[in-house]
């Protein structure tokens, strides 16, 4: 019986064990013991172990590793794959915590937070022309949106590099185009209200009662529930800074952004009552099961990233789509998409206390395995990945091949990430509350913007009290 | 006694003295060495912070750059002009005050039930008990499902006798009742803890009162409830503790709540340190918070000794 027992016990926990993890033993692993004597550099990325990708991106850095210039540099790259969810979390803390990994993928829209341990790779650039080595401009490479977004904060220099770009664009039903005969697609907010009444079906056809079939178009569900987006479309700046101490001034509630987004609010709200009651009933049919609303075939149109075309792909959607740009107000307004893209930067090795050859050695070998991530192949799979990629050197390959990403590519040239107000980091989500409540009828705008005027002032006078004793402007 | 005799008697006692000694010395060391684990963690994981957070409070610190000396300057602001530290404190007293009575309440009603000698009592303590054995993200999709305005169980509930629907989580001011209420879910342990406090409650007392002719409610108020206190004093305390620290299931099922409802001073520390980098100023809050904690828990010891009762004095 002891043995029956034993046996049993050691199948559950046999079984156990296997299914808690991927079969390790299966999985390519970086051949690291023959590189002892060279520096390791660390590059913590997102690809953890058993995740899609991780293998490719293994390759890529054990070819780095068996690479001339890693030997001639006598450094090796250790990745680090880390779960998406505990990534950010561990990567900040490291960074404060003085044990920052020498490469590592972050967001653009906070590496002002980081500029002073980074490494300058305009620098880096100019060291390999003064010393004959073959190199990458990023000035060719990337779009001059992203360029400035990351080096608008830095005397226009390159601290961090664009890996991918997240931008915003309307998919559109092709197939439910098709059945209300519309052939243009809408580029005013007026079109696009005019598209979605003629989507728009019930189910028991002519009864408004019996609910939605189709809805044409709701502007502020998927990733039109941002704020700020609709009010950057119509050029208004939620930030402006006093000419004397430098000082962000929040403009949330003047008269230009309550205009602007009174006519997007009110082009779509000519609904009554029953008809609004009757959008919320449909978008809950889907929050309730988390079946994404574009993907069930009932919703002409929806804002959604790069990130929307891969879920499409991936659920094999058996309806045509595409892609537009967003509309704006008037059809004279250049549209400026919000961004928000992830980078890849270096840490500056000269901070960690080492000497300066040693620190000149490891911060060449980041660079250069920097490089090798911007090579074709490398491109390849960060894109075959789902990231859209911010590099144009290979777009003829990886991006005009695909009519989604094409447009997705044209919507980065006229992109923006949130400014970044160190008093208010995360500004366009601190405010999100208020915007949720204009979408649920609370508050009207004026009293939403009002709030949110009233939170940000206080996040920069908070802020400012403390560094303002210390000089810091 | 042969010269020889003595000499190995010294050799026989001299190594027993020091055996001895030795034991006791490895005892101890056995002892630490039990215990090291947890003395490691507190002072890594305890200790060191505390201290650290008590320097970071007087620093500005964004978690990259060297913390700078900056005096009173975070408490000050906090105290003085931090219109959402007080918006926050008053949530988080909200939560303190009804969550704690509430599940003390619920504690208790479920211990008294729990208590009687029902069919199948073992399957419904456990029943009781199971509900803290489920991750708290898990409670709170199924609670966020359940308070759904349209689809919820709840709603759908009033809805067979035509009472409106609540928008539970929406509607800033039902949303920290509905935090509470569904606390209730989590209120097993508290009755475990009573119903080990009734049991241990001698069955002498309750025959007395039977010949007395004492009915049993007044039972109830007269010997169960007083000799429950100090058990109810340690569930008061660990209650307004635990209810002080708040934040889990309010960031994970309705964030900040609809015009900052639902926003509780830890979720707000929390904001302070990992979303607006401002460690120094996260720490005061901590602090703050800390001395407010260590004011409620000095004051509910203090009025304890007019209401808790121990069976045959302290």
């Amino acid at each position: 019986m002891k043995k029956l027992k034993f046996v049993i016990a050691l199948l559950v926990g046999t079984l156990g064990l296997t299914s808690c993890s991927p079969p390790l033993w299966f999985m390519e692993t970086e051949d690291i013991s023959d590189y002892s004597g060279r520096q390791q550099l660390i590059f913590d990325h997102l690809w953890q172990r058993g995740a899609d990708y991780y293998n490719e991106v293994n390759d890529l850095i054990n070819s780095f590793n068996e690479s001339d210039i890693a030997k001639e540099l006598n450094v090796y790259v250790k990745g680090n794959g880390i779960n998406f969810w505990d990534y950010w979390d561990k990567v900040n803390l490291s960074i404060s915590g003085g044990t920052s990994p020498d490469i590592y993928i972050h967001c653009i829209s906070s590496v002002p937070t980081r500029l002073k341990n980074l490494l300058n790779l305009d620098s880096m650039y100019e060291y390999d022309v003064e010393n004959g080595i073959d190199s990458l401009n990023s000035r060719d490479m990337f779009f001059d949106s992203q360029i400035s977004d990351i080096s608008k904060y830095s005397n226009n220099e390159m601290y961090a590099w664009p890996f991918s770009s997240t931008v915003r664009v309307v998919y559109y039903n092709k197939d439910l185009f098709a059945q209300a005969g519309i052939e243009k697609l809408p580029t005013t907010w007026d079109e696009m209200e005019e598209v979605s009444k003629k989507l728009t079906t019930y189910k028991t056809p002519g009864d408004e009662d019996s609910g939605y079939q189709v809805v044409g178009y709701d502007p502020f569900s998927g990733e039109g529930q941002y704020l700020h987006q609709w009010g950057w479309l119509e050029g208004h700046s939620f930030w402006s800074y006093d000419s004397e101490t430098g000082e962000p001034i929040p403009n949330f509630n003047d008269d230009e952004c309550i205009d602007n987004l009174g006519k997007l609010y009110n082009s779509y709200d000519r609904r009554d009552e029953a008809a609004r009651e009757r959008l919320k009933d449909f978008m809950n049919e889907f929050s309730m099961t988390g079946e994404n609303v574009f993907g069930s075939g009932r919703l002409g149109m929806f804002i959604g990233n790069e990130g929307l075309n891969a879920t499409l792909q991936d659920a094999d959607v058996d309806f045509n789509y595409g892609v537009f740009q967003l509309p704006t107000l008037s059809s004279d307004v250049t549209t400026t998409n919000w961004s928000s893209s992830y980078s890849i930067e270096l840490y500056d090795n000269s901070k960690r206390g080492l000497t300066d050859e040693v620190a000149l050695q490891r911060n060449r070998g980041s660079w250069e395995f920097l490089k090798s991530l911007y090579s074709e192949k490398a491109q390849g799979i960060f894109s075959g990945a789902g990231f859209m990629l911010s590099d144009k050197t290979y777009y003829d390959e990886y991006i005009y091949t695909s009519e989604i990403k094409t447009a997705l590519s044209k919507a980065i040239e006229n992109t923006r990430e949130a400014e970044y107000i160190a008093a208010a980091p995360n500004w366009p989500s601190d405010i999100q509350t208020y915007v949720n409540s204009i979408y649920s009828y609370d508050m009207t705008i004026q009293e939403a913007m009002d709030k949110a005027q009233t939170l940000m002032e206080s996040k920069v006078e908070q802020y400012y009290s403390v560094n303002n004793i210390l000089g810091r402007r | 006694m042969t010269e020889k005799a003595v000499e190995n008697l010294s050799q026989v006692v001299a190594p027993k003295k020091k055996r001895h000694i030795k034991r006791q010395t490895r005892e101890g060391l056995v002892g630490y060495l039990f215990a090291s684990p947890w003395i490691l963690g507190f002072l890594a994981f305890t200790l060191f912070p505390l201290c650290t957070s008590f320097y970071y409070s007087f620093t500005n610190y964004n978690l990259v750059d060297t913390p700078t000396f900056v005096g009173f300057a975070n408490y000050t602001y906090l105290l003085a002009h931090d219109v959402f530290f007080w918006q926050t404190l008053g949530n988080t007293m909200f939560q303190v005050f009804f969550g704690t009575i509430f599940s003390i309440i619920m504690g208790l009603i479920a211990a008294v039930i729990l208590s009687k000698p029902i069919r199948g009592i073992g399957i419904w303590r456990t029943i009781f008990y199971l509900p803290m054995c489920v991750s708290s993200v898990a409670m709170a999709l199924v609670w966020t499902w359940m308070f759904n305005e349209d689809y919820g169980l709840i709603n759908q509930f009033f809805e067979i006798f035509n009472i409106p629907g609540v928008n539970w989580l929406g509607d800033e001011h039902v949303v920290k009742i509905s935090l509470i209420l569904m606390s209730a879910w989590g209120s097993g342990i508290t009755a475990l803890f009573f119903l080990g406090a009734m049991k241990s409650i001698p069955n002498y007392l309750y025959e007395a009162a039977d010949i007395a002719g004492v009915g049993k409610t007044r039972q109830f108020y007269t010997i169960t409830l007083p000799l429950i206190t100090p058990t109810m004093l340690f569930m008061l305390i660990t209650s307004v503790i635990g209810n002080f620290q708040y934040f889990t299931m309010a960031y994970l099922m309705v964030g900040r709540g609809t015009n900052y409802s639902a926003y509780y001073l830890a979720y707000y520390l929390y904001d302070k340190a990992f979303t607006d980098n401002q460690m120094g100023y996260a720490s005061a809050i901590s602090w703050i918070m800390f001395l407010i904690v260590i004011a409620f828990v000095w004051i509910i010891f203090k009025s304890s000794k007019k209401w808790v009762h121990y069976m045959g004095g302290e």
